[in-house]
């Protein structure tokens, strides 16, 4: 069997011959040129907002994972390349144009369970087998909003709530938790400023 | 047909060599060369191959590469991979050459690359041409200008998320912590970690002719040969 490994991206059309069986969803936005590998990129995508994705042109999805909650929204630019990352929204993630997430990238708008002790011991019990998902104390997220020409290194992680400025490099293995400025290079865990290029 | 993996394989009807019972609908691309013994696992572990040399990859005698790793390869890259080796869940990127020697081991999500950007050389103006000339070639394959080799001695263990960058050598018997960012040579026997690297101590280089002879011996025993 030939197996494509790019086929455009269309909302609610499965892939040919994909080895995957996740539905592609409906309730987004693809431009043109836009192309996926498979459908288990949408594996944990349980958005039912009208639209939970919008993809721009000419965007490369590789060997990734685009998960959101219900109430997950993800965007992102044109001519954005994703390889082999997970990109979790609870509530909102955005991404610019021009912007590289590389292998082993992940990108989380929520730290998924409250940090209180006795909040996160209820919170187990409520997303077990036997609990109530609607009964889950609340927990903190915050949108991420990656700017134009961004690139991520290699396994490097950003956490809920960060803005990274236009044409920032973040160094592979990086763990960034606050806002970078334009054109910065960071590196690091905790990610550390190593060059501004503004002076 | 000859058979040396240690997974059954066959040629699809185009022509091209596939793992038998391999839960990804795909073969391997026709520059890869097993070894005796060697376990490619699966097809998936390299739709993101595009070399265009005629001997790219290699895996040697009893390597195997397990739980999904990825190896991604541009036009002109070559990954060499020696006896022994195990890589789980490793994710190799080579534009030029990614070289690893006998009985290394590579735990999951750990990346290896001999390209990534030149930071100072980095303009965004030259990132944009990159991503557009991915978005228009026929494979999506991002091209990285000037890798580095990255070579791997003997007896190598890397831990869980680290990542390894170009021009890097790791020095025999060395051990690299979890998420540690390796940017620098790592001399032999070191126990390097962290994420910017700090060397923590040295072994004791202990792993010699002997040793290794004796436990092949005990593996004769067991019908296995030896190349």
């Amino acid at each position: 069997m030939i197996v494509q490994n790019f086929q455009l991206l269309v909302p609610g059309k499965k892939l040919v011959n994909d080895w995957c069986d996740f539905p592609v969803p409906m309730n987004m936005e693809v431009g043109a040129n836009t192309m996926i590998d498979s459908s288990y990129c949408f594996e944990k995508f349980f958005s039912k907002k009208d639209i939970g994705l919008k993809l721009g042109n000419n965007i490369t999805i590789q060997k990734t994972n685009l998960a959101t909650e219900i109430n997950g929204y993800i965007e992102i630019g044109d001519f954005s390349f994703i390889s082999c990352a997970t990109i979790v929204a609870n509530e909102k993630i955005i991404i610019g144009k021009y912007v590289f997430i590389g292998i082993g990238v992940t990108i989380v708008d929520t730290d998924f369970h409250p940090l209180d002790p006795a909040q996160r011991l209820k919170d187990t019990i409520a997303i077990s087998t036997v609990g109530e998902r609607t009964k889950r104390p609340p927990f903190t997220s915050l949108p991420v909003h990656i700017e134009d020409d961004v690139w991520i290194g290699f396994n490097a992680t950003i956490l809920k709530g960060v803005r990274i400025g236009r044409g920032s490099i973040i160094q592979p293995g990086s763990v960034v938790l606050r806002d970078v400025p334009e054109d910065s290079v960071m590196e690091g865990n905790p990610a550390q400023l190593i060059t501004s290029r503004n002076g | 047909m000859d058979n040396p993996a240690a997974q059954n394989t066959y040629y699809d009807s185009n022509g091209n060599l596939a793992i038998e019972s391999d839960w990804f609908p795909g073969s391997l691309p026709e520059n890869v060369f097993l070894d005796n013994m060697s376990y490619p696992d699966s097809a998936f572990s390299f739709t993101g191959f595009h070399s265009g040399k005629k001997k790219s990859f290699f895996l040697g005698y009893a390597s195997g590469n397990y739980g999904r790793s990825n190896f991604m390869g541009g036009e002109n890259c070559e990954i060499n991979i020696g006896k022994f080796v195990v890589l789980q869940g490793t994710n190799i990127i080579s534009n030029k050459s990614v070289f690893i020697k006998d009985h290394c081991m590579f735990s999951w999500g750990s990346v290896i690359t001999d390209s990534w950007l030149h930071i100072e050389a980095s303009s965004a103006e030259a990132r944009r041409k990159m991503l557009i000339q991915a978005a228009n070639d026929k494979n999506r394959y991002l091209e990285f200008p000037h890798p580095k080799q990255v070579r791997i001695e003997e007896n190598v263990w890397v831990g869980f998320k680290a990542v390894i960058l170009p021009g890097v050598t790791l020095g025999r018997g060395c051990v690299i912590g979890s998420n540690s960012v390796i940017d620098k040579d790592v001399p032999p026997y070191a126990v390097v970690a962290g994420n910017p690297q700090k060397l923590i101590r040295f072994l004791e280089p202990n792993d010699t002719e002997v040793v290794k002879q004796e436990a092949l011996k005990e593996l004769i025993k067991t019908e296995y040969k030896i190349k």
